[in-house]
């Protein structure tokens, strides 16, 4: 091994963040070679320097004030619901939660997209899907017997619940 | 609707407490990571609040498998990075330049960083001066060896809280501890080693 190479290697020898065979091939070296050998203790005394630095003390108030700043944060909403996503499936509890919580989440997303009622136009939805089978029996063309051709709904108005996201959240919670 | 509104509040304060704990346990070994690397105690008390703020806010997102030091420390290293990058920059500008007033240019003078007679050596304590010392490398030169030597973390966790590899974490610290060697080489000579 060349001095360059040795050189390169001397704060991870010193740290033992080498190879088997590197470490003996650089101790080798700096056994023989005094150039790299000086280099090697002057970096291994630049380490002892730092890791004989006093302890920085901080003032004896510090935890007051940062606890004094967290009771200020206000997590954010998606990130509760993240970490309450996240922590119920670190508990690893049953498929449902799953379920529950991407309804929870649809939910939420549904609940935020505006404070107005959304009215959706179902009639004109229900008459693109495919309807592949026709009842013949007459009595079901009547009244509210009516088939998939003849039932028509004309409209659909859902109120958003005021309370939608905070069901959510609580449910993710509790389901943990 | 209250009965889940409750528990989730109890689970927020449960939480809350758990951080607190935290907080009590590891903000002196913050506070010392942070004047190493800002050299002062006002940006280092500032680096640990709002480091603290972060892991509170980021909590959830905390992988358990890994130490919750470490975890603080890769937070404080992307504050500190953050914090680096909205300071503003210095303007550069020539020594030939000379500074222009009302009254006249006046030839623009450099001051004399170098010891004066009451400026001994031995006047400032050691570690003032590698403090300063270190406050001269370049902060990721500057990262690595203060977690390597003064945290004695591996290159592996040094890897993971600098968000990068163990070969430029090897080459980070072993750039970074040579320049420090160099800067300090006179104080070791003074104390025999």
């Amino acid at each position: 091994m060349n001095c360059r190479r040795v050189i390169s290697l001397l704060s991870a020898y010193i740290d033992g963040e080498i190879s088997g065979m590197d470490m003996l091939a650089v101790r080798a070296h700096i056994g023989d070679c005094d150039l790299c050998r000086e280099d090697y203790e002057s970096l291994r005394a630049t380490k002892q320097l730092l890791a004989r630095m006093p302890t920085a003390a901080p003032r004896a108030d510090l935890t007051k004030v940062i606890s004094s700043r967290l009771d200020a944060v206000e997590m954010p909403l998606y990130l509760k619901l993240w970490s309450g996503v996240r922590a119920g499936l670190r508990a690893k509890t049953s498929p449902a939660f799953g379920v529950v919580a991407a309804v929870s989440v649809a939910f939420l997303v549904v609940g935020a997209n505006g404070r107005t009622p959304h009215t959706y136009d179902v009639a004109r939805v229900w008459q693109q899907i495919p309807k592949p089978v026709t009842l013949t029996l007459s009595d079901l063309g009547k009244g509210e017997f009516a088939t998939s051709e003849t039932y028509v709904p004309q409209s659909f108005t859902w109120e958003k619940p005021a309370v939608a996201s905070q069901a959510a959240i609580s449910f993710a919670s509790v389901t943990q | 609707m209250e009965l889940t509104d409750s528990v989730a509040e109890a689970r927020r304060r449960e939480e809350r407490k758990a951080f607190d704990e935290l907080v009590e346990r590891y903000h002196r070994q913050a506070y010392n990571i942070a004047y190493r690397m800002t050299g002062n105690s006002a940006d280092a008390e500032d680096l640990v609040q709002e480091a603290f703020i972060r892991a509170y806010r980021f909590f959830g997102q905390y992988r358990r498998d890994m130490p919750f030091e470490n975890w603080l420390y890769r937070i404080i290293s992307n504050v500190f990075v953050d914090s680096l990058r909205k300071r503003p920059k210095a303007r550069i500008r020539s020594l030939d330049e000379p500074i222009v007033t009302s009254e006249g240019d006046a030839p623009f003078e450099v001051a004399d960083r170098g010891p004066g007679p009451e400026d001994n050596v031995l006047t400032k304590d050691l570690d003032t001066r590698i403090q300063e010392a270190l406050a001269m490398l370049p902060e990721f030169f500057r990262l690595a060896v203060i977690y390597a030597d003064i945290e004695g973390l591996s290159y592996e966790e040094i890897a993971e809280v600098m968000g990068t590899s163990i070969g430029t974490v090897r080459s980070r610290i072993h750039r970074g501890r040579s320049l420090l060697r160099d800067k300090l080489k006179v104080y070791r000579d003074l104390m025999g080693e």
